[in-house]
């Protein structure tokens, strides 16, 4: 990268030292960093943002961790408080380390932790087993996408979110838009940047951890029986690539449009319900930590922390509500996603759903 | 007061709307009812959209919030004992992950996460009356968002205190370097130069400036700043070398136009600033930012700061 002119910088450094519009409040700054917050208020959240290096402190702080990464030693600079940073790093990655372990211990810890509330340990081995196989012949099954996917994107070296939808009577109507959207995937999540190797590790960590939103049920609730079941649709119903970020949940919708979860690599599954959704659900998109859901009848929600939240989004254009059912949906990036309807109409968005076209 | 005035014309498909978003946020079971919600609901509209909104307006906006986390930290303000209950289980722990993402460090930590829990439960009094800080979530991002931008916030306010007493002090006993410093600024940097750069700086939209700025100024990553803007990275490192080559661009256009050659223009910009002897970075924070005297995180307009005394 080139550097800027030093005066460049110099003049950029001088603008910041005092913003000119008064600091957004919490909930502003949650929404922006939460990608919430509609155009308008967004430009005038970065407006003050670029003037002000404490709300920009502020707004990275306030960011949801994807893992534990690795802490990054700062220079000394006169805003950064001053901590023995490379004590911490050392202690948070020998945590991680000690914690999680290798991917295979992984998938464990995250089983033996959501057990306890509900199943006997017996229970759990055979869970456990028949998740491992459905996950097996799920990968088996998706190796023939993932090499058209490597077709297409022969550059790609990087990981893929899982996303995936499959109706069993749609099936054929759908068959191009899979690997349309893994493409879409791959070149969205396309550079794993700079994350160094432990934040995969430590998304372990963070999984094993997570508490169950209440809208959760954990596949199998008091029973295995449930959870066998659902892991035995799985091959029907998962496509994975083999190259996943582990650091997102994986998602699926099974054939009777039940939405679920997986936070062990496809181990264990969660039936997520969307608090206030009756209607069936067709299509499922994910990016990052971002996921959009579609079903009957125009419904569409989005959820912005992997599927802790929920929010209903009304595409309206030209003063029509979408009201036919949601058969697809891509998106390439946070921003930008299409959906299409069981009427083939296609239906845009460029800011992460506030406003849509109609093609 | 002056905001009830589109409140009062709202026609019956608001109040709809706003009697199933009040049975859809499950406020009545924390003894919230509809009147109190939907009086939450027009003061956060009354404070965030423009006057003389439309009812389908409102409408929308009230779409957009969290109702759910909405009725749950109102309730939580207003004292109710099973708003508290399922708040403590949701996010009691999660408070002290939160703060060992943001501090780092698990003493630290623990002093963050105690420090906002009691801002949140209303342990700190002011003038007798227990102020709750959950009474000012108003649903516009999750709560659990709004919990760590608080957290952030106070983190970022502790911190700045520790250093502005630390700064303070050494402007006191270096002041007269201080002043020397300034004065030696200027005649280095042609203003022409300095004018131009401001003009083209002036010139770029707000999210550019926010990208130079975090990546410049912050250190921060391609991956971090496209993460916030919701891009992909590669997004984020084109935007940054078409960034560096049209204000070299814009700059020299700019000096020429003021009456410079291209030559000198070219030659003006790769003046080093750092022939000066101290760091322009340091002398521009503490204690020569307009923020001194600035209460933390409210909205107030920023004061100037005055040049005696600490704050």
């Amino acid at each position: 990268m080139k550097p800027l002119p030093k005066i460049v910088q110099w003049q950029l450094q001088e603008a910041t030292a005092g913003p000119a519009s008064p600091h957004p409040d919490a909930d502003l700054l949650a929404a922006f960093t939460e990608r919430s917050l509609p155009p308008v208020e967004r430009t005038a959240v970065l407006e003050h943002l670029s003037q002000c290096s404490e709300c920009r402190q502020v707004a990275a702080f306030a960011e949801a961790p994807i893992a534990l990464q690795a802490i990054k030693l700062h220079p000394a600079h006169s805003w950064r408080p001053i901590l023995a940073w490379s004590g911490v790093a050392a202690c948070v990655l020998a945590v991680a380390f000690l914690v999680s372990g290798p991917v295979n211990q992984r998938r464990e810890l995250a089983e033996t932790t959501r057990q306890s509330p509900f199943t006997a340990q017996k229970s759990s081995e055979t869970a456990r087993a028949s998740g491992v196989r459905a996950s097996q012949s799920a990968t088996d099954v998706s190796e023939a996408s993932s090499n058209r996917v490597r077709a297409n994107e022969p550059s790609s070296k990087k990981t893929v979110n899982v996303l995936q939808n499959r109706d069993a009577t749609s099936e054929v109507a759908r068959n191009s838009q899979p690997q349309a959207m893994q493409a879409q995937a791959v070149q969205t999540i396309a550079a794993d940047k700079d994350q160094p190797a432990s934040s995969g590790i430590a998304a372990g960590a963070v999984s094993a951890k997570r508490q169950i939103a209440p809208s959760e049920e954990p596949a199998g609730n008091s029973s295995t029986d449930m959870r066998e079941s659902f892991a035995a649709s799985l091959p029907n119903t998962t496509a994975a690539t083999s190259n996943i970020d582990d650091r997102y949940p994986r998602w699926t919708l099974n054939s009777d449009g039940t939405l679920l979860r997986s936070f062990d690599t496809g181990a264990s599954w969660q039936k997520i319900s969307i608090p206030g959704n009756a209607a069936l659900l067709h299509s499922i998109a994910t990016v990052g930590a971002d996921v959009w859901v579609g079903g009957a009848g125009g419904a569409l929600y989005h959820s912005t922390d992997e599927g802790g939240h929920w929010m209903q989004v009304n595409p309206a254009t030209g003063g029509k509500l979408l009201a036919d059912d949601v058969i697809s949906i891509e998106f390439a990036t946070a921003q930008r996603g299409k959906l299409v309807t069981s009427r083939q109409e296609v239906w845009t968005t460029a800011d992460g759903g506030q406003s849509w076209n109609k093609r | 007061m002056k905001k009830s005035s589109f409140i009062n014309n709202s026609p019956d498909t608001l109040e709809q709307a706003v009697r199933g978003l009040h049975s859809a946020s499950g406020g009545e079971k924390f003894g919230l009812d509809f009147e109190q919600f939907r009086v939450i609901l027009e003061r956060i509209a009354a404070k965030y959209l423009p006057l003389g909104s439309t009812a389908a307006a409102i409408c929308d906006f009230y779409h957009t919030l969290r109702i759910e986390e909405l009725a749950l930290a109102r309730a939580c303000a207003a004292g109710n004992e099973a708003a508290w209950d399922t708040f403590l289980s949701r996010y009691r722990e999660k408070l002290y992950d939160m703060a060992l993402h943001i501090a780092k460090e698990s003493s630290a930590a623990r002093d963050l996460a105690e420090s906002v829990y009691a801002d949140l439960y209303g342990i700190s009094q002011r003038g007798g009356e227990r102020v709750c800080k959950l009474v000012s979530y108003a649903g516009r991002g999750s709560l659990e968002g709004w919990l760590r931008t608080v957290m952030a916030q106070e983190f970022v306010n502790r911190y700045r205190k520790q250093r502005r007493l630390v700064s303070l002090d050494e402007e006191n006993a270096e002041g007269v370097q201080f002043a020397a410093v300034e004065a030696e600024r200027s005649p280095s940097i042609d203003p022409r130069l300095e004018a131009s750069v401001g003009v083209a700086l002036s010139a770029l939209p707000a999210e550019d400036r926010f990208v130079l700025a975090s990546y410049f100024l912050d250190d921060r990553t391609l991956a971090e700043i496209a993460r916030t803007l919701g891009v992909h990275e590669s997004t984020i490192s084109r935007k940054l070398d078409k960034l560096a080559k049209s204000l070299r661009k814009q700059t020299v256009a700019e000096m020429v136009r003021r009456g410079m050659s291209r030559q000198q223009a070219k030659e003006a910009l790769e003046v080093d600033v750092r022939e000066l002897t101290v760091n322009i970075r340091e002398h521009l924070v503490p204690g020569h930012t307009q923020e001194s005297e600035r209460q933390p995180f409210q909205e107030q307009e920023v004061k100037a700061r005055t040049s005696e005394g600490p704050a």
